[in-house]
């Protein structure tokens, strides 16, 4: 590889079909922050409202299932949110217990990818990305720097977990 | 009563189109599972997902990836209501914008 060419990814498959993590400490600090305050808030030690109502963030990440009918869509968090915060916290658990690692099975990294991106759900709501602006300007603000370095983060868990996938399936 | 013959209809069962809906045996209503654009969702993420969770090849989860995209949302899956509410759980977990609603 040049000199000036793409940068080594930091997030790569082994030989042995494991994920190999080159993050620093302090980005490893960063994530495992993040991870605790997101655990503490969607289990609602931290929250006003347990549909976070009063959290844009929060909401975001119980989303409403039938669209145009509140009632419903309250009727379905009901019977669903215990599971969807137990998955969560799941996540959020084995990113943090596996933060120093540098080698990752296929579990771990799943879990890391899905607790990369409720921390991307929440914050970028909370900084109000939309489609069309982006974060245009680029911002000096703090959580807009860690708002897109777990983007770039997650985009490498993507691509190596994807690349794990059967390529044929249904198309229907 | 007056003794003038009644025109009588023979007793045949009555069609079909009488009967209230209510007490028929139709099949169970379609739904149909929809995925809305976000800004904050990776496209590759997506694609990812749709492969992951209905099994879908990576063509066929990347077009849809790209009709959310483009067209602001796309049908990903349908059939009963419960099938439908499984799915839509299983893309809120992913943290996709997944809607369900009669087809």
């Amino acid at each position: 590889m040049s000199a000036e060419g793409k940068p080594q990814p930091r997030i790569s498959r082994t030989d042995d079909g494991r994920i190999a993590v080159r993050l620093a400490s302090r980005e490893r600090q960063i994530l495992g922050a993040l991870a605790a305050d997101l655990a503490r808030l969607a289990s609602g030690d931290l929250a006003l409202q347990p549909d976070g109502t009063d959290d844009p963030g929060l909401a975001r990440l119980r989303p409403d299932a039938v669209k145009g009918d509140p009632e419903a869509s309250a009727a379905f968090r009901e019977l669903t949110s215990a599971d969807l915060e137990e998955a969560r916290q799941e996540r959020l658990a084995r990113l943090a217990s596996t933060l120093d690692a540098t080698l990752l099975d296929e579990a771990q990294a799943t879990a890391w990818m899905g607790a990369v991106n409720d921390l991307r759900l929440v914050l970028g709501t909370r900084l109000g990305v939309t489609e069309e602006t982006g974060l245009e300007p680029p911002s000096e603000d703090d959580h807009t720097i860690v708002y897109l370095w777990l983007g770039w983060l997650e985009e490498q868990l993507v691509e190596v977990l994807a690349a794990g996938l059967p390529e044929t399936g249904r198309s229907r | 009563m007056p003794d003038t013959p009644a025109i009588t209809t023979p007793a045949v069962a009555r069609p079909e189109t009488d009967l209230e809906e209510s007490t028929r045996l139709l099949p169970a209503p379609r739904w149909i599972v929809i995925v809305w654009n976000d800004p904050i969702n990776l496209m590759s993420y997506v694609t990812y997902v749709f492969q992951k969770l209905f099994g879908y090849s990576r063509s066929h989860a990347h077009r849809l990836m790209l009709q959310v995209h483009q067209e602001g949302r796309a049908v990903v899956s349908g059939g009963t209501k419960e099938r439908c509410e499984h799915d839509v759980s299983r893309l809120h977990a992913c943290g996709l914008w997944a809607t369900m609603t009669p087809e």
